[in-house]
Protein backbone atom coordinates (compact mmCIF):
# COMPACT_ATOMS: atom_id res chain seq x y z
CA UNK A 1 0.00 0.00 0.00
CA UNK A 2 3.20 1.86 0.53
CA UNK A 3 5.46 3.43 -2.75
CA UNK A 4 8.71 2.17 -3.20
CA UNK A 5 9.98 5.79 -2.52
CA UNK A 6 8.57 8.93 -0.73
CA UNK A 7 6.56 11.22 -3.25
CA UNK A 8 8.37 13.84 -4.49
CA UNK A 9 6.40 16.29 -3.38
CA UNK A 10 4.64 16.90 -0.02
CA UNK A 11 0.99 14.89 -0.44
CA UNK A 12 -1.66 13.27 0.82
CA UNK A 13 -1.75 9.75 2.62
CA UNK A 14 1.90 11.00 3.65
CA UNK A 15 3.00 9.33 6.83
CA UNK A 16 4.91 11.67 9.33
CA UNK A 17 6.97 10.93 12.46
CA UNK A 18 6.95 12.54 15.36
CA UNK A 19 4.72 15.60 15.39
CA UNK A 20 4.26 17.28 18.48
CA UNK A 21 1.47 19.95 19.83
CA UNK A 22 -0.13 20.90 22.87
CA UNK A 23 -3.64 20.68 23.58
CA UNK A 24 -5.50 21.26 26.86
CA UNK A 25 -6.85 18.00 28.28
CA UNK A 26 -10.06 18.11 31.45
CA UNK A 27 -9.86 14.77 33.54
CA UNK A 28 -13.21 14.24 34.47
CA UNK A 29 -11.91 14.34 38.27
CA UNK A 30 -9.02 16.83 38.06
CA UNK A 31 -9.60 19.86 39.69
CA UNK A 32 -7.76 21.93 36.21
CA UNK A 33 -7.31 21.69 33.06
CA UNK A 34 -4.15 20.12 32.02
CA UNK A 35 -1.92 21.33 29.14
CA UNK A 36 -0.20 18.12 27.47
CA UNK A 37 2.54 18.09 24.92
CA UNK A 38 1.97 14.81 22.57
CA UNK A 39 4.63 13.42 20.02
CA UNK A 40 2.82 11.89 17.10
CA UNK A 41 2.89 9.66 14.36
CA UNK A 42 0.01 11.05 12.12
CA UNK A 43 -0.75 10.74 8.23
CA UNK A 44 -1.59 14.38 6.25
CA UNK A 45 -5.02 14.14 5.35
CA UNK A 46 -4.89 17.87 3.27
CA UNK A 47 -5.76 17.10 -0.61
CA UNK A 48 -2.69 18.07 -2.67
CA UNK A 49 -3.67 21.12 -4.22
CA UNK A 50 -4.89 22.11 -1.10
CA UNK A 51 -1.62 21.70 0.48
CA UNK A 52 0.09 23.18 -2.41
CA UNK A 53 -1.79 26.90 -2.55
CA UNK A 54 0.59 29.43 -0.58
CA UNK A 55 -2.71 30.93 1.11
CA UNK A 56 -3.45 27.42 3.21
CA UNK A 57 -1.18 28.17 6.46
CA UNK A 58 -2.78 25.42 8.26
CA UNK A 59 -3.33 21.57 7.15
CA UNK A 60 -4.88 18.20 8.71
CA UNK A 61 -3.01 15.14 9.95
CA UNK A 62 -4.89 11.81 11.53
CA UNK A 63 -3.58 10.33 14.41
CA UNK A 64 -1.36 6.95 13.53
CA UNK A 65 -2.09 4.38 16.22
CA UNK A 66 -0.90 1.16 16.72
CA UNK A 67 -2.94 -1.82 16.09
CA UNK A 68 -2.04 -3.44 19.09
CA UNK A 69 -3.54 -1.20 21.18
CA UNK A 70 -7.31 -2.50 19.76
CA UNK A 71 -9.16 -5.54 21.38
CA UNK A 72 -8.55 -8.72 19.08
CA UNK A 73 -12.57 -8.84 18.25
CA UNK A 74 -12.47 -5.27 16.25
CA UNK A 75 -9.23 -5.83 15.03
CA UNK A 76 -10.20 -7.46 11.92
CA UNK A 77 -13.22 -5.31 11.58
CA UNK A 78 -10.20 -2.25 11.43
CA UNK A 79 -8.50 -4.67 9.05
CA UNK A 80 -11.41 -5.06 6.74
CA UNK A 81 -12.34 -1.00 6.58
CA UNK A 82 -15.35 -1.94 8.49
CA UNK A 83 -14.84 0.69 11.43
CA UNK A 84 -15.55 4.64 9.83
CA UNK A 85 -12.95 5.87 11.55
CA UNK A 86 -9.81 3.56 11.55
CA UNK A 87 -8.23 3.24 8.52
CA UNK A 88 -5.81 0.65 8.58
CA UNK A 89 -1.53 0.80 7.96
CA UNK A 90 -0.16 -2.14 7.13
CA UNK A 91 3.55 -2.85 8.65
CA UNK A 92 6.34 -1.40 6.92
CA UNK A 93 10.36 -2.03 7.03
CA UNK A 94 11.23 1.97 7.84
CA UNK A 95 9.88 1.16 11.19
CA UNK A 96 5.98 1.15 11.11
CA UNK A 97 4.23 -1.26 13.10
CA UNK A 98 1.06 -2.06 11.83
CA UNK A 99 -1.36 0.97 13.11
CA UNK A 100 -4.26 2.85 11.68
CA UNK A 101 -5.10 6.30 11.44
CA UNK A 102 -7.95 7.51 13.60
CA UNK A 103 -10.19 9.89 11.88
CA UNK A 104 -11.62 11.12 15.37
CA UNK A 105 -8.11 12.27 16.00
CA UNK A 106 -7.72 14.80 13.30
CA UNK A 107 -5.48 17.97 13.95
CA UNK A 108 -4.40 21.28 12.89
CA UNK A 109 -0.88 21.72 11.99
CA UNK A 110 1.07 25.10 10.80
CA UNK A 111 1.78 23.82 7.13
CA UNK A 112 5.05 25.48 7.55
CA UNK A 113 5.55 22.66 10.52
CA UNK A 114 4.95 19.82 8.05
CA UNK A 115 7.03 21.47 5.91
CA UNK A 116 9.94 21.33 8.53
CA UNK A 117 9.42 17.75 9.36
CA UNK A 118 9.55 16.74 5.92
CA UNK A 119 12.84 18.95 5.46
CA UNK A 120 14.16 17.03 8.33
CA UNK A 121 13.35 13.44 7.42
CA UNK A 122 10.18 13.20 9.22
CA UNK A 123 8.22 12.55 6.23
CA UNK A 124 8.35 8.64 6.16
CA UNK A 125 5.94 6.76 4.06
CA UNK A 126 3.93 7.68 0.92
CA UNK A 127 0.57 5.78 0.04
CA UNK A 128 0.36 4.20 -3.53
CA UNK A 129 -2.36 5.81 -5.57
CA UNK A 130 -4.70 2.89 -4.95
CA UNK A 131 -4.23 3.23 -1.11
CA UNK A 132 -4.56 7.08 -1.45
CA UNK A 133 -8.07 7.17 -3.21
CA UNK A 134 -9.50 4.42 -0.75
CA UNK A 135 -8.19 6.94 1.72
CA UNK A 136 -10.43 9.34 0.23
CA UNK A 137 -13.27 7.22 -0.48
CA UNK A 138 -13.11 6.02 3.40
CA UNK A 139 -12.39 9.85 4.95
CA UNK A 140 -15.73 10.45 2.51
CA UNK A 141 -17.63 7.64 4.36
CA UNK A 142 -16.92 8.62 7.63
CA UNK A 143 -17.69 12.64 7.30
CA UNK A 144 -20.02 11.83 4.68
CA UNK A 145 -22.46 8.51 5.38
CA UNK A 146 -25.38 9.49 8.21
CA UNK A 147 -24.69 7.39 10.83
CA UNK A 148 -27.34 5.24 12.86
CA UNK A 149 -28.80 7.91 15.20
CA UNK A 150 -32.15 8.14 17.54
CA UNK A 151 -32.73 11.65 15.97
CA UNK A 152 -35.56 12.38 14.41
CA UNK A 153 -37.07 15.38 12.39
CA UNK A 154 -38.09 18.17 15.08
CA UNK A 155 -36.53 16.60 18.06
CA UNK A 156 -33.49 17.05 19.59
CA UNK A 157 -30.75 14.71 20.38
CA UNK A 158 -29.40 11.60 18.50
CA UNK B 1 -3.39 24.77 44.53
CA UNK B 2 -0.61 26.40 43.01
CA UNK B 3 -0.13 27.67 39.87
CA UNK B 4 0.22 25.26 36.66
CA UNK B 5 3.10 27.66 35.51
CA UNK B 6 4.58 26.72 39.18
CA UNK B 7 4.38 23.14 39.02
CA UNK B 8 7.16 20.43 37.81
CA UNK B 9 5.94 19.28 34.74
CA UNK B 10 6.02 15.65 35.12
CA UNK B 11 7.63 14.47 32.01
CA UNK B 12 7.18 10.66 30.34
CA UNK B 13 9.61 9.33 28.30
CA UNK B 14 8.33 6.42 26.36
CA UNK B 15 10.57 4.06 24.21
CA UNK B 16 9.69 4.41 20.46
CA UNK B 17 10.77 0.65 19.82
CA UNK B 18 9.86 0.62 16.79
CA UNK B 19 11.00 3.46 15.49
CA UNK B 20 14.40 3.55 12.92
CA UNK B 21 17.44 5.23 13.84
CA UNK B 22 16.61 8.03 11.44
CA UNK B 23 12.93 8.84 13.50
CA UNK B 24 14.37 8.31 16.98
CA UNK B 25 16.58 11.56 16.25
CA UNK B 26 14.10 13.67 15.00
CA UNK B 27 12.04 12.25 17.95
CA UNK B 28 15.07 13.23 20.48
CA UNK B 29 15.30 16.68 18.78
CA UNK B 30 11.72 17.13 19.13
CA UNK B 31 12.17 16.12 22.98
CA UNK B 32 14.92 18.76 23.60
CA UNK B 33 12.79 21.36 22.15
CA UNK B 34 9.99 20.43 24.20
CA UNK B 35 11.60 20.60 27.52
CA UNK B 36 13.01 24.15 26.52
CA UNK B 37 9.36 24.98 27.03
CA UNK B 38 8.46 23.46 30.21
CA UNK B 39 7.30 26.19 32.00
CA UNK B 40 4.52 26.46 29.09
CA UNK B 41 3.05 23.23 30.23
CA UNK B 42 2.06 21.61 33.46
CA UNK B 43 2.53 18.01 31.95
CA UNK B 44 4.31 16.64 29.52
CA UNK B 45 3.47 13.57 27.17
CA UNK B 46 4.99 12.49 24.76
CA UNK B 47 3.76 9.27 23.76
CA UNK B 48 0.94 7.85 21.64
CA UNK B 49 -0.53 6.04 24.22
CA UNK B 50 -1.63 8.23 27.15
CA UNK B 51 -5.16 8.59 25.79
CA UNK B 52 -6.96 5.83 26.33
CA UNK B 53 -7.97 3.91 23.07
CA UNK B 54 -10.89 4.88 21.31
CA UNK B 55 -14.14 3.57 22.47
CA UNK B 56 -17.22 2.57 21.08
CA UNK B 57 -15.84 1.38 17.92
CA UNK B 58 -19.21 1.54 15.21
CA UNK B 59 -18.50 -1.17 12.99
CA UNK B 60 -19.81 0.37 9.22
CA UNK B 61 -21.89 -2.29 7.97
CA UNK B 62 -22.99 -6.32 9.03
CA UNK B 63 -20.45 -8.99 8.85
CA UNK B 64 -22.21 -9.62 5.57
CA UNK B 65 -21.58 -7.38 3.52
CA UNK B 66 -19.73 -6.62 0.81
CA UNK B 67 -15.84 -7.25 1.50
CA UNK B 68 -13.95 -3.74 1.97
CA UNK B 69 -10.73 -3.43 0.53
CA UNK B 70 -8.35 -1.13 -0.87
CA UNK B 71 -9.05 -2.12 -4.39
CA UNK B 72 -13.04 -1.87 -3.53
CA UNK B 73 -12.85 1.36 -2.15
CA UNK B 74 -10.50 2.86 -4.29
CA UNK B 75 -12.36 1.54 -7.15
CA UNK B 76 -15.89 3.60 -5.65
CA UNK B 77 -13.90 6.83 -4.90
CA UNK B 78 -13.14 6.39 -8.99
CA UNK B 79 -16.62 5.89 -9.69
CA UNK B 80 -17.43 8.91 -7.60
CA UNK B 81 -14.74 11.19 -9.04
CA UNK B 82 -15.86 10.27 -12.79
CA UNK B 83 -19.48 11.07 -12.18
CA UNK B 84 -18.31 14.58 -10.55
CA UNK B 85 -16.34 15.24 -13.70
CA UNK B 86 -19.14 14.21 -15.90
CA UNK B 87 -21.97 16.55 -14.15
CA UNK B 88 -19.59 19.38 -14.03
CA UNK B 89 -18.60 19.21 -17.82
CA UNK B 90 -22.26 18.58 -18.12
CA UNK B 91 -23.04 21.89 -16.30
CA UNK B 92 -20.11 24.05 -18.08
CA UNK B 93 -21.48 23.02 -21.14
CA UNK B 94 -23.39 26.31 -22.85
CA UNK B 95 -26.97 25.82 -23.50
CA UNK B 96 -26.43 26.14 -27.06
CA UNK B 97 -23.88 23.53 -27.26
CA UNK B 98 -26.52 20.91 -24.88
CA UNK B 99 -29.25 22.12 -28.01
CA UNK B 100 -27.18 21.37 -30.46
CA UNK B 101 -26.34 18.00 -29.74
Amino acid sequence: MYLPSLREEVSQGDVFDALAYRYVYQRPDAPEPEIMVRVIRAMLLTADCEYDKPISAIVYVGEVRLMSEISPSTVGNVRAHKTYYAFPLEAHGSGLEESYVDFRRIFRFDKNLIAASASASGRILSLNDTARLALQEQLSLFFGLERETKHTEGQAGG
Amino acid sequence: MPAIADRPPAIVRPTLTAASSESKSLYNQRLHILEGEKILASRYVLDGNVLPPSEGWIHAEADTAAPRTLENLASARRQFLASVQRSHVEAELPPVLLSEG
